[in-house]
């Protein structure tokens, strides 16, 4: 019997062994804390480079609508989306109030911020999001940590359901962090009655030097 | 039937109470039926493009639904579209609410309006495209580009709604304005109702005020029928409160009583409820311009009421002899005026077509109600007299005859300057203003949202100028070449191109809206064209004008044939129409001075004045003529009546200008200067001419006679007339014509009841017992007999001719004359065919005759007359008096040996004999008798009697020389006399055959048995 003793002893050790536990240093979850965790990871970097993937979805189209590009942030306020797929795209906030948007190799359209915002929402969102805001203007949504899953955490804004979300309206965002980090891994913004657009971000990295031209205007 | 008169009365009411109650029965069904409709475009031609480009859009715009539209200069996001929608979704009675572009329908109306706008060669690629399906398949792909990378949600949402990219704003990439700014809101419950539209609209409002207070105007359908319809109510409080406290105080001032207020306006009411069941069995509804019916018959059906009033007030009864005539110039009037406004049946205006009838409808029903159930209630409950009025009457005659030559030339002054100026004003333009601002009442939301949204989609088309100024000729042509049923083949290249259906269906709808513009260009190209509103206040006044100028052209001629067959006298026509000359100048006079144009409404106060001014005059000239030119007493009779009926009227058109509606201000502003002008023309003008028309002196009351008033004659007593009558008795058996003159007699007998009056005491004369209304028509049967015998005789020969001669008697008595070689007087009286006895005498005596004859109504028919005696030898003398020249003359046709007819039983003339008839006195025309008395020649009485069998005998009577007595008077007297007794047995056999329809008595000599 003895062996036996021994060998349920080794395989609960090497069992126990096995199972993952709190990492060093990791904080615990706590849904209430991580918008502050995160502006405040965010608010740290003086920049961000990232490369993304924008996957549209929209109802009523069998295939998706993948563009691929870079992102370059700036302390404080200034943002540079970069297409390659299409190539020439570009949206581009430098910093002095002013939104610049051009499509293709088209005449880049300057506008105020505000404006562009209110039209284009995804340049808000984008914007917040480095610089720490979970929560965009929206009114309406409702903020949702959820617990995290491995390296990941997910943050969900719904809309109250008593209070539905208008035709082409945003019906809900989800914003995926890493865990622990709370570093910005991607973001899902769903459209009320169909539609989807997903950024999902790699190679992100904080405070590199960026191109000297990265805010010009075109 | 007059109430007051000798009908059945079933269950002791008269037939007219029986009517009132089966009218009120018909009109509270009327009333709780009838549809009320608010909408602005019924009221237009429904041919006119402008109208069914706006009709269209209509259509396409969901009724249940109101949209929110942002106020002109204020920041409005879409955000706060998004959060306004938001509130309003959680209204319990909201079904959906969504910020939006456009509202649902009008988009693909409004998109297909665009491409068909498309220059020629732009419009010829999109036709190319379509059928390309190649070239849709690279055009999809270019859509799916456009959405990827930067996202630009204009972008997407044209891509969205145009994937084939067809519009211009896809084809040259500037997106169309991308902020759904405006709130579409659609009613869970069907808003069919005002107060639905106004329970709803007050929800929305609310919400919309609590989130973004100012911000936002509500319009669309509901809103606008809201608004009008609280807008309606409380105008018609303020109106009729308004209305009915002035009309009240002025009856009040004239006759110190409301009482009898109170049956005046029962019997208003009445007229309403008839024209409201006309209404109701001949359209179901009412628009806001018939609505308007009502003021209408107010304001012109209380008139009638008034001058029942008033003649009962000055103690008079319905036994009186004035009051058949009061009761045939109202009726008479109401005809008139209700045919003016019937003319307007036949406008292009629904909105007017719908007044017309129902004002057509009410206006005889008033006049009847007045003359029957009024008379009858004042004729029971007569009011008490108010003297003070008739001593204000009398000022007022002795003013106009004082200085009636100085508001005469004023009158005719006004005419002539009008007539001067008029044109030039009119071609300023400033009298006719047809800009459908008068429609847009601006202090309601629901315009200043319609407004505001037309100024949103000029925005969103802001690349439509250059499409605009291609103009609609070009989008008709564009249209020409458009193939319709491309939407399957859209639809096909989208799913290969990986698109579901949901995203052709934007495309398909344009193109389905393509297809239908294809087969009817007007509605689309008029909205491309992008003035659709500018196009339509066009196309309005255009043709309003065209139908003012073709009806009114209409309703005058009407109007003055209705004159002529009450008057009988072209210059009572003329001073008719030159009153109503004179009351419009006036009105454009006062138009000019105020600087008030007449809008589309307002242009309906004009046949309205035609009628109220010819009403007015019709009653003062028929007055006037009853009253022998006395000015006293006519304006005593109606002075007071019409000036009270002018101020009820305008008090009743002056109310809506107390509404806060434009259009109804101007309207009651334009009626109320009208119902001015009209009473000044009637008043003062009128009578002035009337007067000076006549001669200066009243006549003695001797001579008050038949004559002293100017002769009038029948419709048929003229030379058209007879010229018709002969050229048909050429054509017709005689015994047809003889059942066509029958059929026309009972006409007139029915419609003449003045004349019939006037036969009834000449036949009481010979008859007794006094005659009664059959043997009037007996007469006139015999009367019509004879003329068509007498027309038939115009075409025929001298044989047949005297085939209608059955005896001839006397005729030794003529012919010893004859041989006698003297010439004689041949007298006669107005019995039977009396024309046939140059007829008779023809081939039997070779002699000459001459009739005596006063001119006739023309020169035309004097000189057919003429010829008509010619054909049997017998000349005509025309006689303007008793001068000496008309002396000599037949003293020298008598002096050769002629035979001079002539009739005397009726007086001409100055030189006139009172006779002693079997039951009266009558007055014979004796000048004749003294020719006679000079030339020593025999006057032979002669008299032609019908036969039962159709043939005239013909008798000359023993012959008399006329021996001078103690006086001329006694000379004449006396052989008037003894004419009088050779006749007056005749006439008493056959009273039917004796044609006297003039007076014969003098006013004040009462009959009195021989």
């Amino acid at each position: 019997m003895v062996p036996i003793r021994a060998a349920s002893a080794v395989f609960l050790a090497l069992f126990t062994g096995l199972i993952p536990g709190p990492v060093r240093g990791a904080p615990a979850f706590d849904a209430a804390s991580i918008p502050t965790r995160f502006a405040e990871r965010q608010q740290r970097s003086r920049t961000v480079t990232l490369e993304f993937t924008q996957t549209l979805r929209l109802a009523g189209m069998r295939q998706p609508l993948v563009s691929r590009g870079r992102i370059f942030y700036a302390r404080p306020g200034r943002l540079r989306v970069e297409y390659e797929i299409p190539a020439g795209d570009l949206l581009l906030l430098p910093g002095d109030g002013t939104a610049v948007i051009r499509k293709g190799t088209g005449r880049a359209v300057e506008r105020r911020l505000d404006d562009a915002a209110g039209s284009s929402p995804e340049l808000a969102l984008l914007l917040g999001l480095f610089e720490g805001r979970l929560s965009p203007a929206a009114a309406g949504l409702r903020l949702e940590p959820k617990p995290p899953s491995g390296d990941r955490l997910v943050v969900a804004l719904t809309r109250d359901p008593a209070r539905p979300a208008p035709r082409g309206g945003i019906e809900s965002i989800e914003t995926i962090l890493s865990w622990p980090a709370l570093d910005p891994l991607g973001v899902s913004v769903r459209f009320a009655r169909g539609g989807e657009v997903v950024y999902e971000f790699n190679n992100l990295k904080r405070d590199g030097v960026l191109p000297a031209e990265a805010f010009a205007k075109p | 039937m007059s109430a007051g008169g000798p009908g059945k009365r079933p269950f002791g009411f008269s037939p007219a109470a029986w009517v009132a109650a089966a009218l009120v029965a018909a009109g509270a069904w009327s009333a709780l039926t009838i549809r009320f409709q608010t909408e602005l475009t019924p009221l237009f031609p429904p041919g006119l493009a402008a109208v069914r480009a706006i009709r269209a859009l209509e259509a396409s715009a969901d009724e249940n639904a109101v949209l929110l539209v942002p106020v002109p200069g204020s920041a409005v996001s879409p955000e706060l579209a998004e959060e306004v929608a938001t509130r309003l979704r959680l209204l319990p009675d909201v079904a959906e609410a969504e910020p939006c572009l456009m509202p649902p329908g009008v988009l693909a109306k409004l998109a297909a309006a665009r491409v068909a706008a498309l220059p020629e060669a732009a419009f010829a690629e999109v036709t190319a495209v379509l059928a390309n399906p190649a070239e849709m398949a690279a055009r999809l792909e270019r859509t799916r580009g456009d959405m990827l990378g930067a996202l630009d949600p204009g972008l997407l949402a044209l891509r969205r709604i145009d994937p084939l990219q067809l519009l211009p704003s896809s084809q040259n990439g500037s997106a169309a304005p991308a902020s759904p700014v405006l709130v579409w809101v659609r009613a869970r419950g069907d808003l069919r109702s005002f107060e639905a539209c106004q329970e709803f609209v007050r929800h929305v409002r609310a919400a919309a005020a609590q989130f973004a207070p100012g911000r936002y105007l509500l319009t669309a359908r509901p809103v606008f029928a809201a608004e009008i319809s609280a807008q309606m109510q409380r105008d018609m409080i303020i109106m009729v409160g308004v209305a009915v406290g002035l009309v009240a105080a002025v009856f009040w001032i004239y006759y110190r009583t409301l009482a009898a207020l109170g049956a005046i306006l029962w019997v208003q009411a009445l007229s309403v409820l008839a024209a409201l069941t006309v209404g109701r069995l001949c359209f179901g509804e009412l628009n806001v311009i018939g609505v308007s019916f009502a003021a209408v018959l107010l304001g012109v059906g209380i008139d009638y009421s008034i001058l029942v009033f008033h003649h009962f007030a000055m103690g008079e009864r319905m036994d009186s002899p004035h009051w058949p005539v009061l009761r045939r110039a109202v009726r008479l009037s109401a005809l008139t005026t209700a045919g003016a406004f019937g003319v307007l049946a036949l406008a292009q205006f629904p909105m007017l077509r719908q007044l017309a009838v129902l004002v057509a409808a009410g206006l005889p029903a008033a006049a009847w109600f007045s003359t029957t159930l009024l008379a009858d209630h004042f004729e029971r409950r007569p009011p008490p007299p108010r003297r003070r009025l008739t001593g204000a009457a009398h000022h007022v005659a002795d003013f106009i005859d004082r200085f009636r030559r100085v508001i005469a030339v004023t009158g005719a002054l006004v005419i002539v300057t009008a007539a001067v100026v008029m044109p030039a004003f009119a071609r300023t333009g400033d009298l006719f203003d047809p800009d459908l601002q008068h429609f847009r009442p601006l202090q309601l939301e629901a315009y200043r949202g319609q407004a505001a949204l037309e100024e949103h989609y000029a925005r969103m088309s802001a690349d439509a100028p250059a499409a605009r100024a291609l103009g609609s000729a070009a989008v008709r042509r564009n249209l020409a070449h458009w193939t319709p049923g491309r939407a399957e083949a859209v639809r096909t290249s989208l799913r290969d191109a990986g698109f579901e259906d949901e995203w052709a269906a934007p495309t398909a709808s344009v193109l389905a809206e393509l297809d239908v513009a294809a087969a009817d260009p007007a509605g689309l190209a008029e909205l491309a064209d992008g003035g659709i509103w500018r196009h339509l206040s066009e196309e309005l006044g255009t043709t309003a004008l065209a139908d003012l100028q073709r009806l009114s052209g209409v309703a005058l001629v009407g109007i003055l044939i209705l004159c002529y067959a009450a008057h009988r006298s072209l210059k009572l026509v003329l001073l008719n129409a030159a009153t109503l000359v004179a009351a419009f100048a006036l009105l454009f006079g006062g138009l000019a001075l105020t600087e008030t144009p007449l809008t589309l409404v307002s242009v309906l106060c004009l046949p309205l004045l035609i009628g109220l001014t010819i009403d007015y005059s019709l009653h003062v000239l028929l007055v006037l003529e009853h009253c022998a030119g006395n000015l006293r007493e006519a304006t005593e009779r109606l002075g007071v009546p019409i000036s009270l009926a002018a101020l009820t009227a305008m008090a009743g058109f002056g109310a809506p200008m107390l509404s806060g509606l434009p259009l109804l201000s101007n309207f009651g502003f334009v009626m109320d200067l009208g119902t001015l002008a009209a009473v000044l023309a009637a008043l003062f003008f009128l009578p002035a001419w009337h007067v000076l028309g006549r001669a200066p002196k009243p006549p003695a009351p001797e001579e008050t006679g038949p004559q002293a008033t100017p002769r009038r004659y029948p419709i048929f007593h003229s030379g058209p007339a007879y010229a018709l009558g002969a050229w048909t008795a050429q054509r017709v058996p005689r015994g047809f014509l003889r059942a066509l003159a029958h059929l026309w007699a009972r006409l007139f007998a029915a419609g003449n009841p003045p004349a019939t009056e006037v036969l009834l005491r000449n036949l009481s004369l010979v008859c007794h017992p006094p005659p009664d209304k059959k043997a009037a028509t007996r007469t006139y049967l015999s009367f019509a007999e004879s003329l068509a015998d007498y027309y038939w005789l115009g075409g025929r020969t001298l044989a047949q001719a005297q085939e209608l001669i059955g005896d001839r008697r006397g005729i030794e008595i003529l012919r010893s004359v004859h041989e006698g070689g003297r010439g004689a007087l041949l007298l006669t009286a107005h019995l039977s065919l009396f024309e046939l006895g140059g007829v008779a005498l023809k081939g039997i005596l070779d002699c000459s005759i001459v009739a005596l004859s006063l001119p006739e109504s023309s020169p035309a028919l004097s000189e057919w007359r003429a010829a008509f005696r010619r054909r049997w030898g017998v000349e005509t003398l025309e006689v303007g008096g008793d001068d000496q020249f008309t002396f000599l003359e037949i003293s020298r046709l008598l002096a050769a040996g002629s035979f001079v007819a002539a009739l005397v039983d009726r007086p001409h003339g100055t030189m006139r004999s009172k006779v002693r008839l079997p039951y009266g006195e009558a007055l014979f025309s004796s000048g004749i008798l003294m020719i006679a008395a000079a030339r020593r020649c025999p006057v032979v009485p002669v008299t032609v009697i019908r036969r039962d069998d159709g043939r005239y005998d013909v008798e000359a009577h023993e012959p008399f020389f006329v021996v001078r007595r103690e006086s001329n008077e006694a000379t004449l007297q006396h052989y008037s006399q003894v004419l009088a007794d050779v006749f007056a047995p005749i006439i008493q056999r056959h009273p039917e055959q004796w044609y006297q329809f003039a007076p014969l008595l003098p006013s004040s000599s009462p009959s009195s048995p021989a």
